[in-house]
């Protein structure tokens, strides 16, 4: 008799994972002594030993694996080694950005990339102002090669993996942008292990001192990898080869930002990073092709998992990348000692063993989002699409003599999927006795059309990845601010599309060994189905109901998310433990409830009625940290928003594609989109009222851009629409597709919103609203709330300071917006003195290439009695007033 | 008498011819001592420039550097000490890879 509600004591691994993750995130909250932690561990576990078989012999284990969390995390912190190169910029032995000369063995082969290349060096000496100190850490290197000529001097280098290098160069550990809401670059260098970046700006500064002996295979994987992106690149256009590089090889270097683009709003950016996925897959299909030949079980599992081995680390074996190995050997392995069916098993071990390794990847999305996915698919998904085939499938038996007890709906629709005829008029000629099954026409119908495989494979995908949509929404949104509806059916499309590629390209690069017109055929084709991977979601996704953004919600709302995992924990058991032929149903109205209440908070996540902060009556302005550029968000006393500029620079480049001049923009995140709009969303925002661009200059308008397409906008204001101006042309022509009215202001124009008067001070109303928006067109705008006001002067220049100075107006102000980010070709003395701030905000990164702000410029303002605050070294300043006083803080202490 | 003045003739043509030569070398002595004289202490005799030892006023001399790189490079190395090769020029903002191969052959270290 089978047993009809398995219980989660079948899966002692994952209770001992859950235990060892609740340790590690309890010595992360509060420290614990480590060994204290230790001895409690081997207490527990020695108290479990001798209980062992009595009723709480399972509870000490956990205790133990609780505390050896805790124990674990410590020992990961303290056994940090004090010589590595993040303890050295951290402790502000070096400053960041300072030459440096640095003696290490190149880890894997160096990285193709756009202009150049990436190396990873393991550091053993590093030379700081004639000082020399032994060190250790990866440092991750990106050499330029521009030129032919440095190509050249490179290739006679031939930097290989083992090889030893000493290199001049600038290292760099800090972070780049202090805004709340955005991700800490030191983070992210510490979860790729990496302790810190920089340029090589010419081969001439390194130096090849040796090479060290090598694991052979592993070299030649190397090898093997980087002739394989060359081939790719010299065979296939820049799109395709980037997607293929990107899914195949791990280097999304090559991916240019369009294409990216669309696989990113699918929601399917996964297929292009190397994951459980591709591991999966690879794993699988060596797997089954091996076992076309032998029926042994116990080299084909070795034989598949020696192989992904060397797939990660040729790949870079990055973390995830690893993980995913990790967790395909235990799986496969557990198969070899007849542990099948026990998947969830399988994951609670591969946890144990990763967080052993590594404790802080449980604090990694990376971490998160793989589990909970796999994990998704392993307790819902599955178990879900095996019960509906379950009743579909049904046929008298001892073991289930009567019909699945479940609705005649669901049980015609199981039917109609799953329903075999064929099978059943078959097994019925093997019975003594006869048995007519009423069974709904419709899969007869489907049978016969031929349809019905397809749509099985359709459903079984759609529900697989609608589950794991539904168990990752709160991590799509806290993380990427994302929900994309339509990713339910496109990533099957991807997945579908994206391997049929690989295997056209993949054979065509075989085939060119032997003769370049055989390979032809199959690289067209490879470009045709990447056509097809990108145009049909380009297309769903240009309708624009398939990818939102949201904010997440912060605070107290955070709580959230966590309630959240309640309602979706208990019909995940629900759905794992239900059995369709249980003759009374039991549960129905306690399963209804859960449902309501996860429909309920899938709704308050998604449409986040109470994320934005509610109004307080005052007026704030943050000045963003967007590095160099300006961005300031004004929220209004009665909660309307105003963004003043959004930042930005981008990086283009034209490259040549079979003769033809083709823009390629390489795939990096800009400022919009990385510090602007995270910032908004972590405010809480999905709209803002007005945007307004105060000229039309790259590090000011480039930034609109992105919000404009992330959020929803009501009014857009210039002061100039120049139309032969690109940057002012992309943000117009994203307004124009989101329907955004474009309105030109001009001097004496104001907009009172909330009791506070806007006036737009400069510049005059020019003959045609088209002409040039240079420095000193700048918009400027003279906010009063109560007795304070406040100068926003974009990048005027003397020249428009000039101006200002001859109009009547009174350009006092409490708080100013320093011109041009502290530039000596802004900030007069006469104008200092006309404004008599006591706050002078200048909008600039750390490291200005122009050299910004001016220290004659800081001066003069501190001589006029301001105080100075520079975004680059105080993060987002916030500045808020209730019209009597002003209060001031900013992001970092 | 004739042979006398025939004597003369000789010596006169003698002595320009001499002259002439005397200020043929003489000028090209001296064209070569003014081209020296521009060169300094630090100028060594493959006519690269000490990095390490030579002045602001000295490094704005040569080509493609003017006196606002010469000071970067006086200022980069009395905040981080002498250069250990000359490549490592690169390392101040301002001098490419491109701009070092210009000047490659006039720059050296001890």
């Amino acid at each position: 008799m089978k047993t009809s509600n398995p219980n989660f004591s079948k899966y002692p691994l994952v209770w001992l994972a859950g235990g060892l993750m609740l340790g590690i995130i309890f010595g992360k909250v509060a420290a614990a002594p480590a060994l204290a932690s230790l001895a409690v561990s081997i207490g527990a576990a020695s108290v479990a030993f001798a209980i062992r078989g009595r009723r709480y012999a399972g509870l000490f284990l956990l205790i133990a694996f609780c505390f050896a969390g805790i124990f674990i995390l410590g020992e990961s912190s303290a056994n940090e080694r004090a010589d590595r190169i993040k303890t050295v910029y951290d402790s502000g032995q070096i400053e960041s950005g300072e030459p440096v000369e640095v003696e290490g063995t190149l880890i894997g082969k160096p990285e193709p990339s756009i202009d150049g290349f990436i190396i990873r060096l393991q550091v053993e000496k590093l030379v700081h102002d004639t000082a020399e100190q032994n060190v250790s850490g990866v440092i991750k290197l990106f050499a330029m090669a521009a030129d032919p000529e440095a190509e050249t001097e490179y290739a006679a280098m031939d930097l290989r993996y083992g090889t030893r290098i000493r290199v001049a160069c600038d290292l760099s550990r800090e972070e780049q942008f202090q805004d709340p809401g955005v991700v800490s670059q030191k983070l992210v260098m510490d979860q790729q292990g990496i302790d810190a970046t920089g340029t090589i700006k010419s081969p001439l500064l390194i130096e090849v001192l040796g090479r060290k002996s090598v694991f052979v295979p592993l070299a030649w994987i190397f090898d093997q990898r980087q002739d394989l992106i060359y081939s790719l690149r010299q065979n296939l256009n820049p799109s395709t080869a980037g997607v293929l590089i990107a899914s195949l090889l791990g280097d999304r270097h090559f991916l240019d930002k369009r294409t990216a683009d669309v696989f990113r709003e699918g929601g399917t950016f996964h297929v292009l990073v190397i994951s459980g996925l591709h591991i999966t897959f690879i794993g699988g299909m060596i797997l089954v092709f091996i076992r076309i030949f032998t029926r042994n079980r116990v080299w084909p599992v070795l034989a598949t998992t020696a192989f992904l081995w060397l797939y990660a680390f040729a790949v870079g074996a990055e973390v995830p990348v690893v993980r995913a190995t990790l967790m395909f050997t235990v799986l496969a392995c557990s198969q070899l000692v007849h542990r099948n069916g026990t998947l969830f098993n399988s994951l609670g071990l591969c946890a144990i063993l990763i967080l052993a390794w590594r404790p802080y990847d449980l604090f990694t999305a990376s971490f998160q989002l793989t589990f909970v996915s796999v994990g998704a698919i392993v307790v819902i998904a599955f178990p879900l699409i095996q019960r509906l085939r379950e009743i579909g499938e049904w046929t008298p038996t001892r073991k289930s003599p009567f019909p699945p007890n479940t609705r005649p709906w669901l049980r015609q629709f199981c039917e109609a999927l799953y329903w075999r005829e064929d099978v059943w008029m078959i097994e019925q000629k093997r019975h003594i006795w006869t048995t007519k099954l009423f069974k709904t026409t419709k899969a007869a119908w489907l049978s016969r059309e031929g349809m019905r495989k397809l749509i099985r494979y359709v459903f079984e995908g759609m529900v697989v990845s609608f589950v794991v949509q539904a168990c990752l929404l709160p991590f799509l949104i806290v993380y990427f601010h994302r929900l994309t509806m339509a990713s339910i059916f496109l990533n099957l499309w991807v997945g579908f599309f994206i391997a049929v590629e690989s295997f056209a390209a993949l054979t065509g690069t075989l085939l060119s060994y032997l003769d370049a017109s055989l390979a032809g055929p199959f690289f067209r084709v490879a470009e045709f189905f990447n056509w097809m991977l990108t145009a049909v979601p380009g297309f769903i996704l240009d309708t624009g109901w398939a990818s939102f953004r949201l904010p997440a919600y912060s605070g107290v709302g955070r709580s959230l998310y966590f309630l959240y995992v309640i309602p979706v924990a208990i019909l995940s058991r629900a759905i794992f433990i239900w059995d369709p032929f249980q003759l009374i149903r039991r549960g129905t109205f306690v399963h209804l409830r859960w449902c309501i209440a996860f429909l309920i908070l899938s709704a308050t996540i998604i449409v986040h009625p109470f994320s934005a902060p509610s109004p307080d009556g005052r007026l704030h302005i943050d000045f963003l940290d967007v590095g160099q550029g300006d961005s300031a968000l004004i929220t209004f006393p009665d909660g309307q928003t105003m963004l003043v500029d959004g930042g930005g620079k981008g990086r283009f480049r034209t490259d040549t594609g079979d003769g033809e001049e083709e823009q390629f923009e390489p795939d990096t995140q800009r400022i919009g989109e990385a510090v602007v709009s995270e910032f908004l969303w972590d405010k809480g925002y999905s709209k803002i009222d007005y945007i307004l661009a105060t000229h039309a200059d790259a590090d000011h308008i480039q930034g609109l851009v992105d919000v404009s397409k992330n959020f929803e906008i009501k009014y857009a204001m210039f002061g100039r629409t120049p139309a032969d101006d690109a940057n002012y042309t992309e943000l117009a022509d994203v307004l124009a597709k989101r329907r955004v009215a474009i309105t030109t202001i001009a001097r004496g124009d104001e907009l009172n919103v909330g009791g506070v008067s806007v006036t737009v001070l400069y510049p005059a109303a020019g003959v045609s609203p088209n002409e040039v928006s240079n420095n000193d067109h700048s918009v400027v705008l003279r906010i009063v709330f109560g007795s304070k006001r406040i100068l926003m002067t974009g990048d005027i220049e003397k020249g428009a300071e000039r101006s200002l100075l001859a109009e009547p107006t009174s350009l006092e102000a409490d708080v100013i917006k320093v011109p041009h980010h502290g530039s000596r070709t802004s900030s007069t003395e006469d104008f200092v003195n006309a404004v008599g701030a006591k706050l002078a905000v200048i909008s600039v990164g750390r490291h200005s290439v122009f050299g910004h702000p001016n220290p004659e410029v800081v001066e003069r303002w501190k001589m006029s009695g301001a105080a100075v605050l520079i975004t680059g070294e105080a993060g987002t300043v916030s500045v808020s007033t209730d019209g009597q006083n002003i209060y001031v803080d900013h992001f970092r202490k | 008498m004739r042979r006398s003045r025939k004597g003369l003739t000789f010596n006169i043509c003698a002595t320009v011819l001499v002259l002439s030569g005397a200020v043929f070398f003489l000028g090209c002595t001296i064209e070569q001592t003014s081209s020296n004289s521009d060169a300094h202490s630090v100028t060594v005799a493959d006519g690269a420039i000490d990095i390490n030892l030579a002045s602001a006023e000295e490094l704005a001399k040569i080509p493609h550097i003017g006196p606002k790189l010469a000071g970067s490079i006086v200022e980069f190395r009395e905040l981080h000490g002498p250069f250990r090769r000359p490549e490592h020029l690169m390392l101040i903002r301002g001098i490419s890879n491109s701009r070092y191969h210009e000047i490659r052959a006039f720059v050296k270290t001890q």
